[in-house]
């Protein structure tokens, strides 16, 4: 296998967008002193293809046309590659100029089997944006940011030793198509294997706030991420385990509560205890994290409080789907494969609770004051 | 390495036991000690800190002739004994055991070998419980007082002990007094001392290796009389206030116990009474027992059904009653941060502890879920 670095980056359709991120690319070819292909791996519609092909025999790019899903892609252009380290770029993505360089220089430990870099957000902020990149599926894009080593990382920046990939047999295919998870599902199998994955935040990639698409893209993005976890805790059973009552599991039953006791009492207001709770427990949650007040507390209150409902629906989407796939049981449930994963979630799982806590002590006291 | 201590005059190794009567378990265990001696031909020495009544002392005095060991008398507590023992001692190394314990054949070298890593500050091994098992012990099995006997066994190899009981550990002399040994002056003489001094060698940068390999065995017998438990773990929960006080670093907010709930519920019915609204006071009672009984259940069925829900109800009652033991002390000297704080003494138990920290967070829910119910049918009528 020869030195260099392969970029495989799946794409359909949106063809300026993709326009960009390949001239991106020509500027950091021009700016890299090794080896470095481009491949394409596409699926667009007929007049699509014949611009993207076109501009790709311009600049020497590989293109390959592969029907299926984003990793199906991904697996096509891990086996077309000719060099050592494969990067994994999205098509929404700009590079810098020096992101070559910086991956290639990640792996000078031979422990070192992946690399992820740093996704940059531009473009115009807004609430939605900011919650988006502040949320933990989004949010390992800042991992570099913070951390020197991670466990996962997601392929709007990231690379891998083909060897490796190969090892592992690349993304895997139980996982459906559209949901996700396939790059937690990679990270976690690299892992496993005893690499480890660098983090290097001079390697960027530049992503546009508004293929964030606002508010709408949040709340699908929180669906369909926790419809994937349903699928990996399907698959890595043995890396499950059980976690803290979570947010929807306690509204559900708060809710059942509810039904029956607006029943017997045929007060219908009853019905509003778990919006009730939910709104309490947001508020509570959120007063716990800027517990130690700073300039940005509103915001930071704010952004916890909305957080908590876009959980909620990440949630549901987990519940949906395990519920479709007839695996229920694993509601209770949480994918860890690492310790220090269980740290985090023992530390904001301690503040969930004393949430649930005091949001159950203010419905007592406002029970009274629903039959009004 | 075992050479280099060969060739030294004094005793590698000094085995200190502090004991209080026990006669005939002194007898079984110096009985194992000169076994373990003669299997590992090395060169050491036997110190007994006794602390019993005088026809019991005269009986320990002539044994201790008997196996050449050094008999030493009249202390305070069990830290002040042991205190004793690591000043009389002329190894390098001192090792720790009960005197309801039998040492096995390899604990020596066991032991030893591990010294050889210059980071070592000391080493615990496992201990193993044997005899009959009465209801008392089926009990015990499912408490959460036997963790630390098996940390050698379940916790990561390469970590530090957190800490550990002085019924098989062993410390190098020179960093025991380094620290200044055990604290004699934890009040109420509680226990808990052996935890303490762990904490201070982890805090002086050394380790204490893990050796599931170095066993002691433990009779049943002390550890089967039930109300001696229950005092046991009043007690064991006052010391932890304790320790905490005096390693405030280790101080973390803990998840919400039944305390703070009952905490909760005292202000509900003081806001209630302030505002002139009813509220029914058996809640709080129904709250506790369904709560208790949740969390048994759940243990139950997640567990491996060796013993009945009745047993696993009463040992999450010991359970609790520890917690009381440290909110009760909490409360005698004017605080109330045992109501939302706890020691966390490492990451690693984190990961250990986990289950029954998730298990106790549903009961709690389930508990809360159920007072609603029982209020909007209270308050439907």
């Amino acid at each position: 296998m020869k030195k260099g670095i392969s970029v495989v980056i799946p794409t359909k359709g949106r063809v300026n967008i993709l326009k960009e991120t390949l001239n991106s690319l020509i500027s950091a070819i021009e700016t890299f002193k090794g080896s470095v292909e481009i491949i394409i791996v596409d699926d667009s519609l007929e007049k699509d293809v014949k611009i993207i092909k076109s501009f790709c025999e311009e600049h020497n790019f590989s293109y390959f046309y592969c029907d299926g899903g984003v990793s199906d892609k991904r697996n096509f252009g891990i086996i077309q590659s000719q060099y050592s380290i494969v990067l994994f770029i999205d098509s929404d993505c700009t590079v810098d100029e020096n992101i070559f360089v910086e991956h290639l220089n990640c792996y000078e430990n031979q422990q070192v089997g992946g690399c992820l870099g740093l996704t940059e957000f531009i473009g115009k902020e807004s609430i939605a944006s900011d919650i988006t990149e502040m949320m933990p599926f989004l949010y390992p894009s800042h991992y570099s940011d913070t951390l020197d080593y991670t466990l996962w990382g997601p392929c709007t920046n990231i690379s891998y030793l083909r060897s490796v990939l190969t090892e592992v047999k690349g993304f895997s295919s139980f996982l459906p198509p559209k949901e996700g998870g396939e790059d937690v599902d990679l990270g976690y199998k690299v892992i496993q294997e005893g690499y480890k994955i660098k983090c290097n935040k001079k390697a960027r990639v530049y992503h546009s706030r508004k293929a964030l698409r606002g508010w709408t893209g949040l709340v699908e993005r929180a669906f369909r991420w926790g419809r994937a976890e349903a699928h990996l805790l399907v698959h890595h059973q043995k890396h499950s385990f059980i976690d803290t009552p979570k947010y929807s599991h306690v509204f559900l039953l708060v809710l059942f509560v509810s039904i029956i006791l607006s029943y017997i009492s045929n007060t219908f207001s009853l019905l509003l205890l778990p919006f009730l709770w939910i709104l309490f427990v947001a508020t509570f949650y959120s007063l716990f994290i800027v517990f130690k007040p700073s300039k940005n507390t509103i915001k930071i209150f704010a952004y916890s409080f909305i957080s908590i409902f876009i959980d909620l629906i990440y949630e549901f989407g987990t519940f949906f789907e395990l519920g479709k796939i007839n695996r229920l049981e694993l509601l209770t449930m949480t994918f860890v494969y690492e310790e220090s994963q269980l740290y985090d979630r023992w530390h904001r799982g301690k503040i969930k609770i004393w949430s649930f806590v005091v949001s159950f002590f203010v419905i007592y006291l406002l029970y009274p004051f629903l039959y009004y | 390495m075992k050479n280099e201590f060969e060739k030294k005059k004094n005793p590698v190794i000094s085995i200190v036991v502090p004991t209080k009567g026990r006669y005939t378990q002194v007898k079984e265990l110096l009985i194992s000690i000169q076994q373990a001696i003669f299997q590992s031909k090395i060169k050491a020495e036997i110190i007994i800190c006794d602390d019993s009544d005088a026809t019991d002392s005269e009986k320990i005095k002539l044994l201790c002739k008997r196996h050449n060991a050094l008999y030493i008398y009249g202390f305070r507590n069990v830290g002040d004994a042991r205190n004793h023992g690591i000043e009389y001692s002329k190894g390098e190394i001192i090792f720790f055991t009960d005197s309801d314990c039998k040492v096995t054949e390899n604990i020596l070298n066991e032991h030893l070998k591990l010294y050889s890593e210059p980071e070592t500050g000391g080493v615990l091994g496992v201990t193993q419980f044997y005899g009959t098992e009465n209801l008392t012990w089926r009990i015990i099995s499912r408490t959460m007082f036997l963790d630390s006997f098996s940390f050698a066994k379940v916790l990561n190899k390469n970590t530090s002990a957190p800490w550990g009981t002085c019924t098989n550990i062993s410390f190098r002399k020179k960093v025991l007094e380094n620290i200044g040994g055990f604290d004699i002056n934890l009040p109420f003489n509680l226990g808990g001392e052996d935890t303490e001094l762990c904490i201070r060698v982890n805090q002086a940068g050394y380790k204490i290796k893990l050796n599931p390999d170095a066993v002691v065995m433990h009779t049943r017998e002390t550890w089967s009389n039930f109300s001696s438990m229950l005092e046991r773990a009043f007690r064991w929960g006052r010391a932890d206030f304790h320790i905490l006080k005096k390693h405030p670093h280790l101080e973390c907010v803990a998840f919400p116990n039944i305390f703070a709930i009952f905490a909760f519920f005292l202000l509900f019915y003081l806001i209630n009474f302030l505002l002139d609204l009813k509220s029914a006071q058996f809640i709080i009672i129904v709250w506790v027992v369904f709560t208790l009984l949740i969390e048994s259940i759940i243990k139950y069925v997640l567990g491996d059904r060796t013993v009945s829900i009745l047993i696993e109800l009463i040992a999450t009652f010991l359970n609790v009653v520890f917690d009381l033991g440290t909110v009760f002390e909490s409360l005698r000297r004017g605080s109330l941060s045992m109501l939302y704080k706890r020691i966390i003494f490492s990451q690693d138990l984190i990961v250990l502890e986990w289950k029954s920290e998730v298990v106790r967070s549903w009961s709690i829910n389930f508990g809360l879920l159920l007072t609603l119910f029982i209020m909007g049918v209270i308050n439907g009528r």
